[in-house]
């Protein structure tokens, strides 16, 4: 069996680019009394220092949830956004070469394509192959407010290919980061990088910052040691204003461009370009209901010389409106469209049939929040109806029940259907191995693959400093892909294969002392995959996923006196089937001292445990991440 | 991995002699943007400091934002005596005219002295978080006391700027342990 074609799939597929919003997210937590309606007594009451910010909103939410804070994507000191990523409870990340990242949640880690991934209400998945170009995902990470990690699915509100998982990633408010700041970093592996931001009032009502960041990541190992030949550079600038229009009414228009460039071994480096420009308007009404209006464009261009040549534009509208709250009704609704037009060049190996496509998507959901018992129990249920290019209409419904059976306990479940769409690679691909003689072409009459969730959790918080967090799911997929081996030796991509996941998630959150945080995370899951009838495919499910079967983290943060603050973050992942991937465990530490109050210095060390590991691929394709040491400094000004 | 469970562990026990709390900055602001909101309701101002009956009554914000969001999020569509709330983010150096309750950031701590000049005479409320600001003769300053945020009250020059402050206010204001200038 050709495994180096499948290494092309997987290689594009992997290696090739990647917003719900903010509104959205809170669409899911509890609505908690605003502080507007307490007393004076009753915020005298409140603890500040004592309570976990995960009791905040998000405890609410009745979906397995983790977020990373702005103060704990600090104290990681990570400086790509994948690295950051492997903070987050649940969360499959492994570096398979200099360019590629597998990032996953609840399997299908591979194939990467059942995890929406946002950036301010930007998709940054790729229609390409509906994953994530992460050599090419970038942010100054400084200005990131928090990253909300939905595990499972959240198509009902955010759409098509949230099959396994939401990563939305939110930027802080411009007038958040009315300041200069001046960051450069050196290391052993993540060479280096130099970022400036300025952010500033124009005027009473609105705030903008600019940045401009450059980065240089070393190229990864060979087995033996050697230098793996696959370095990452990319220089990228970009911007956002915030214009309080009224005080009901606001106004954001942000964008951001890059280059950068990836390296082969003994091959001509891979081009990467890009830029984006998004704008959103939202106005609240009476009784707290709110319209937001929004729409991006978003261009791709990649270039690996003699196999791949692609570039996109997309273009996407999405509007949301919250009625007022109806007897115990919360509703909201909206709708998008989006176009996405590729063009691709034709190459022996790699040829896509139209060579240009444009390809429509259009949907409208719904969803009502009832309480059934005011603070007690609540009904969610939603459908999101579909249209897209490749198969037509889907219908993405959910139902969720949370209850709160005692002040500060959260019980919830839910059963949702979700489905990924078809994309150009299912599709449109023509996929050749000169060396071999292989040949595997989609299928334009490619299904969505589809899932249906059955997912329970249950979260705790006996005492302010305490969480735990425990989520259940049973999975269970129908038309998965296949490579059906066709009379003449090709290989045709099928929806024939079924089969289901379990999995367990339990999140720890510890603050015993106001100075002191400590974070566990442990993930056990199973997964069978079988043919259905009519499949002759041998591999089932390889290039789907190859994940492991437990992962644990533990996270410990403290703050010393004369402004030092320590992190530590351990990390295990069992070991990966096939291909085999020896399990792991590793350790980063970082110490930063906050020399003046404009200036802090921070030294890493990443890696600690071994002088290089495998994370991810066959030994023919994955390069090994290395121990690394990093030395930074950040200005404000 | 048990190599790296001892560092873990080591690197626990040995630092449980620190301090410098990480506070959990999000809801301690948005806390004091609740008492910004109160402190709209039950501080009445002289008549003059409203130029018309539908003026709105004006927030204000100097230096560092501290709030993003929240403060206009807290605000939007509220009313207070009839009037409107708006939040107008003014300039180090800008003018003070229209606004009712000046919160200055703790990032114009060197600037205490030159913003509070003459503004008696202004009508605005003005509010920080640092209790020197109250000995440089601003109005509320926000503390923190354990883990709960309190405010404390300069009186005098609450009185000089002829602002009433309601009882209710009044009992709940505190003084902090080593107030400076109360």
């Amino acid at each position: 069996m050709s495994r180096s074609v499948l290494a092309v799939l997987v290689s594009i597929a992997l290696g090739a680019v990647a917003g719900g919003t903010h509104a959205r997210a809170q669409s899911l937590s509890i609505s908690d009394a605003p502080l507007r309606d307490l007393t004076l007594e009753e915020l005298m009451d409140i603890d500040v220092a004592g309570v976990l910010r995960r009791s905040e909103p998000l405890f609410g939410a009745p979906a397995a949830v983790d977020v990373i804070y702005a103060d704990e994507i600090r104290r990681s000191g990570a400086e790509t956004l994948a690295d950051l990523l492997r903070l987050g409870a649940g969360l499959f990340v492994a570096r398979q070469n200099g360019r590629t990242w597998a990032i996953s949640a609840r399997g299908f880690n591979t194939s990467g394509n059942k995890l929406l991934v946002l950036v301010d209400g930007r998709s940054i998945y790729t229609p390409l192959f509906s994953g994530v170009f992460w050599d090419v995902q970038d942010l100054v990470l400084n200005d990131i407010e928090r990253i909300e990690i939905i595990r499972g699915p959240g198509a009902t509100l955010w759409g098509a290919n949230a099959v396994n998982g939401v990563i939305n990633i939110v930027t802080k408010p411009a007038a958040q980061t009315i300041d200069g700041l001046a960051q450069v970093a050196a290391g052993t592996e993540q060479r280096a990088t130099a970022l400036m931001r300025f952010g500033d009032a124009l005027g009473p009502a609105a705030h903008y910052r600019l940045y401009a960041k450059y980065r240089t990541l070393d190229a990864l190992a060979t087995a033996e040691g050697l230098s793996a030949g696959d370095p990452l550079r990319s220089g990228q600038i970009g911007g956002r204003l915030d214009w309080t229009v009224s005080p009901r009414s606001r106004l954001t228009v942000s964008g951001d461009g890059y280059v950068g460039e990836a390296g082969l071994p003994g091959q001509p480096d891979l081009d990467l370009n890009g830029f984006n420009l998004l704008g959103r308007w939202t106005t609240r009404f009476e009784r707290d209901s709110e319209l937001q209006i929004q729409g991006y464009y978003d261009h791709t261009y990649r270039l690996i010389p003699e196999l791949f040549e692609e570039q996109r534009g997309t273009w996407d509208l999405d509007v949301q409106y919250r009625l007022p709250r109806h007897g115990r009704h919360l509703v909201l609704v909206g709708g998008g469209a989006r176009v996405s037009r590729d063009d691709t060049t034709p190459t022996s190996v790699v040829r896509f049939n139209p060579r240009s496509r444009s390809a429509p998507l259009y949907g409208l959901f719904v969803q009502d929040e009832i309480a059934i018992r005011p603070e007690r129990l609540d009904l969610l249920v939603g459908v999101r109806v579909e249209k897209n290019d490749f198969s037509g209409f889907e219908l993405q419904p959910t139902a969720r029940v949370r209850w709160k059976p005692l002040e500060h306990h959260l019980a919830w479940a839910a059963i949702s259907r979700a489905v990924r769409m078809p994309t150009r690679l299912e599709s449109d691909v023509q996929l050749t191995d000169p060396a071999q003689n292989v040949t595997l072409r989609g299928s334009p009459d490619f299904s969505a693959e589809s899932l249906v969730a059955y997912e329970g959790g249950y979260r705790v918080q006996p005492h302010p400093r305490l969480a735990v967090d425990v989520s259940l799911f049973h999975n269970r997929y129908d038309r998965l892909r296949s490579l059906e081996p066709q009379a003449d030796g090709s290989l045709r991509i099928d929806n024939l294969l079924r089969g289901h996941t379990n999995g367990v998630e339990v999140q720890l959150n510890v603050r015993p002392l106001p100075w002191m945080h400590w974070d566990a995370a442990f993930t056990a899951f199973t997964k069978e995959l079988e043919p259905r009838p009519g499949s002759r495919d041998p591999q089932l499910g390889v290039t789907e996923g190859n994940d492991p079967g437990a992962m644990f983290q533990l996270r410990g943060a403290i703050d010393l006196p004369r402004d030092v603050e320590l992190h530590a973050f351990l990390r295990s992942v069992g070991s990966l089937p096939d291909p085999a991937v020896p399990a792991y465990t590793e350790l980063d530490l970082r110490a930063a001292w906050l020399v003046t109050p404009d200036l802090r210095l921070s030294l890493t060390g990443r890696n600690l445990l071994h002088g290089r590991h495998p994370e991810f691929g066959a030994p023919a394709v994955r390069s090994e991440v290395e121990r690394g040491i990093a030395v930074q400094a950040t200005l404000v000004f | 991995m048990r190599r790296a469970l001892c560092l873990a562990a080591a690197l626990g026990l040995l630092l449980a002699a620190g301090r410098s709390p990480a506070r959990a900055q999000s809801l301690e602001d948005e806390i004091k943007a609740a008492f910004l909101y109160n402190f709209a309701k039950f501080v009445e101002w002289p008549p003059d400091a409203f130029a018309s009956p539908d003026e709105p009554i004006t927030f204000c914000l100097v230096g560092r934002d501290p709030f993003g969001r929240v403060l206009d999020d807290l605000l939007a569509g509220e009313h207070v005596r009839h009037r409107r709330l708006a939040v107008r983010r003014v300039e180090r150096a800008g003018r003070l005219d229209g606004c009712h309750i000046l919160f200055v950031s703790p990032t114009e701590k060197g600037r205490f002295a030159a913003l509070l000049r003459g503004i008696d005479t202004q009508r605005v409320l003005t509010v920080s978080d640092s209790l020197e600001f109250l000995a440089a003769g601003g109005h509320v300053s926000f503390f923190v006391e354990g883990s709960r945020v309190r405010f404390a009250v300069n009186q005098e020059a609450c009185e000089r700027a002829e602002f009433r402050m309601s009882s209710k206010l009044m009992q709940v204001a505190r003084r902090p342990a080593s107030a400076p200038g109360q």
